[in-house]
């Protein structure tokens, strides 16, 4: 992430946009696993399948945390990542329909890196010690995503960078 | 847990078919936040389209909408606008389907200054089809279907509009979509037919659009509503400027008051049904 995330001030306002980021990363990653498959591309849908799994865990514990809070609505605009979109939906234009998983792997893992920086930010700067606290324990929560996608990454060729061969090509310049 | 109406509760059962790496995605999303923001109640919401990727929308969206026929976006939307003004209106398409076919229909909904939402998801190119020329094209865009270039001056939307009197002009970009949706909430708040051109590549058949990301800038940080300064930044503009060019208050046109209170439906349908 180029741009440094500002300063958050409240605890109910830290989860609000960890909240939304996450909430907004499984939505985005469900519309693309769904495309993939349309697009039949199983094998990387797959991996985005999976990665929501474990984003649900995050979501969950973010609204376990939040549950006896009234979480501030903060419009898209005025969030604190400063930057253009949520940290965890950037660069959503690298998705691909032939994309190999391993493609897939790499997308998702720069988007949760950008993520991190975000909560270790919060975790450094936020304006009091619960803040910090609590952004602490969710980019420990975000580190354990991170070797989970990688430990997935293992699993698959790691110069499967290449596209598969398409069947149906578009009509772009020889 | 409180939580408001979630921009999710905008999105229909319908998963989007479009190609992964579509800038329409995030129209999507951006248009949904916006909708949250605004918290309009979803029947009251009419949202219609032409033909085209992007015309699809409306099948995602969790409101009533039609999808209807090339180019006519506009005119079904003005019927609908007219026929019950207590809706928010919104039409979508794409840049082939709203400024070619739908070219005319794009002048005059701006003449009537109806209000209502117009959004155009501009990738210059005809992407449903595999990939043609559209009016936004670049003249020296080449491809197979097009070896030489369209050869053709680029169809200017942002002008055509203030030229045709729309009251609210604006460009977004699908990578930013956060202030896109700001974009499109001022678009809705403002009365009368306002425009947002959206910067949306098409990762298929104009990879090279990726690039936009990098060359996309805010160009109008505050609106005008002075036309002819309006003109003077179109006519300076890379075509790549976001922001809101124009906005003014004009009149907005809607049907006379007592139209509906002496429309008598039962002599309509005795004179047309067969």
């Amino acid at each position: 992430m180029s741009n440094t995330p500002l300063t958050i001030h409240s605890i109910e306002q830290l989860l609000a946009q960890a909240h939304a980021m996450k909430c907004e990363s499984d939505d985005r990653l469900h519309d693309l696993e769904h495309s993939l498959r349309e697009h039949h591309n199983a094998k990387a849908a797959a991996v985005f399948l999976q990665i929501r799994a474990w984003l649900k865990h995050s979501i969950n514990d973010i609204e376990q945390r939040a549950s006896a809070m009234t979480l501030p609505v903060i419009p898209p605009w005025d969030a604190q990542w400063s930057c253009a979109e949520p940290a965890d939906c950037a660069c959503m234009e690298q998705a691909h329909y032939l994309m190999s998983p391993q493609q897939a792997l790499k997308l998702t893992l720069y988007n949760e890196q950008r993520f991190a920086v975000f909560f270790d930010h919060q975790s450094q700067q936020g304006a009091t010690p619960a803040i910090r606290q609590t952004a602490k324990e969710l980019l420990t929560q975000d580190k354990k995503l991170m070797a989970q996608i990688q430990a997935l990454q293992d699993k698959f060729d790691p110069d499967d960078d290449c596209k598969q061969d398409d069947f149906d090509p578009p009509n772009t310049p020889e | 847990m409180t939580l408001p109406i979630k921009p999710k509760a905008y999105k229909s059962e319908i998963k989007p078919v479009w190609c992964p790496g579509c800038g329409h995605f995030s129209v999507l999303s951006a248009l949904t936040k916006a909708l949250a923001y605004l918290q309009i109640p979803k029947h009251k919401i009419g949202f219609i389209s032409g033909i085209g990727c992007s015309s699809r929308i409306p099948a995602y969206v969790n409101s009533y909408g039609f999808h209807g026929i090339h180019g006519r976006g506009l005119a079904m939307a003005s019927g609908l606008k007219a026929a019950r003004p207590d809706l928010h209106v919104i039409v979508a398409g794409g840049d082939g389907d709203g400024f070619s076919i739908g070219g005319n229909h794009f002048i005059h909904a701006c003449r009537r200054n109806m209000d209502m939402l117009y959004i155009v998801m501009d990738n210059q190119v005809y992407g449903m089809t595999k990939g043609q020329a559209s009016p936004t094209t670049d003249p020296d865009w080449v491809n197979k279907l097009t070896p030489h270039g369209s050869q053709l001056r680029p169809f200017e939307p942002l002008g055509i509009a203030l030229a045709s009197g729309a009251s609210f002009i604006a460009r977004g970009f699908s990578g930013d979509p956060s202030a896109m949706s700001k974009l499109l909430v001022e678009a809705m708040e403002h009365p009368g037919f306002s425009f947002v051109q959206v910067l949306s590549p098409c990762k298929t058949f104009r990879p090279e659009q990726v690039q936009w990301k990098q060359q996309v800038h805010t160009a109008f940080a505050e609106s005008t509503d002075d036309p002819i300064l309006a003109a003077q930044r179109i006519h300076g503009d890379d075509g790549m400027g976001t922001g809101i060019v124009y906005q003014n208050q004009l009149p907005v046109w809607s049907l006379p008051h007592d139209t509906h209170e002496d429309t008598d439906i039962d002599a309509i349908e005795a004179e047309f049904l067969l």
